[in-house]
C-alpha cells in the first residue's frame, strides 16, 4: 500500500470542488465558519473492499 | 446521519468513481442522507492530497474531521473491509 501522509492535525484542511452524484458543486471552503465537515473517503461503489 | 447533523457536522462521502457510478450506487443504497463526491478527474487528486490514494488507483478507507474554522482536527486509516464506527466518529464531533 503506498501511503503519503503529509497533512498535520490542527493545519488547514486542503481545499476542494468536486461534483456530487447530483452533480452539484461542492467545495470544502464553503463550510468554513459554518460547519464541521466529516470527510470518509472509501474505496469503490457497488463491491465489498 | 441526522445525528452527525444535530452536531453542525455535514457528512461528504469520497470515492474515485464516476458520477453515474455514484448516482447509482445512493439509488440503491435506498438514499444515503449525505452526498457523495466523485474524485474521478484528474483521478485521484483529492485523495493523494489527503495521502490516501492507494496504487490501485482508489481510496484506502479513511475519515477525517474537519473542524468549523477549516483545520483538520482528526483522522483515521481503515482496513479495506472494516466499517468506521460511527459512535466514535459522533463522539469526536460531539467535542468541536
Amino acid at each position: 500500500m503506498r501511503m503519503i501522509h503529509q497533512l498535520k492535525i490542527g493545519e488547514a484542511a486542503p481545499d476542494f470542488t468536486l461534483k456530487d452524484a447530483k452533480k452539484n458543486e461542492v467545495s470544502l471552503s464553503s463550510f468554513k465558519g459554518k460547519q464541521n465537515v466529516l470527510l470518509a473517503f472509501f474505496p469503490l461503489a457497488f463491491t465489498p473492499v | 446521519m441526522k445525528k452527525f447533523a444535530d452536531y453542525n457536522t455535514q457528512v461528504l462521502g469520497i470515492s474515485t468513481d464516476s458520477l453515474f457510478t455514484l448516482a447509482a450506487f445512493s439509488e440503491k443504497c435506498g438514499g444515503l442522507g449525505f452526498p457523495l463526491l466523485s474524485d474521478f478527474w484528474p483521478h485521484g487528486q483529492v485523495s493523494l492530497t489527503y495521502g490516501v490514494l492507494r496504487a490501485e488507483g482508489f481510496p484506502q478507507r479513511s475519515v477525517f474531521i474537519i473542524d468549523k474554522q477549516g483545520n483538520l482536527n482528526w483522522v483515521k486509516l481503515y482496513e479495506l473491509q472494516r466499517q468506521p464506527d460511527n459512535e466514535e466518529l459522533l463522539a469526536i464531533v460531539r467535542k468541536l
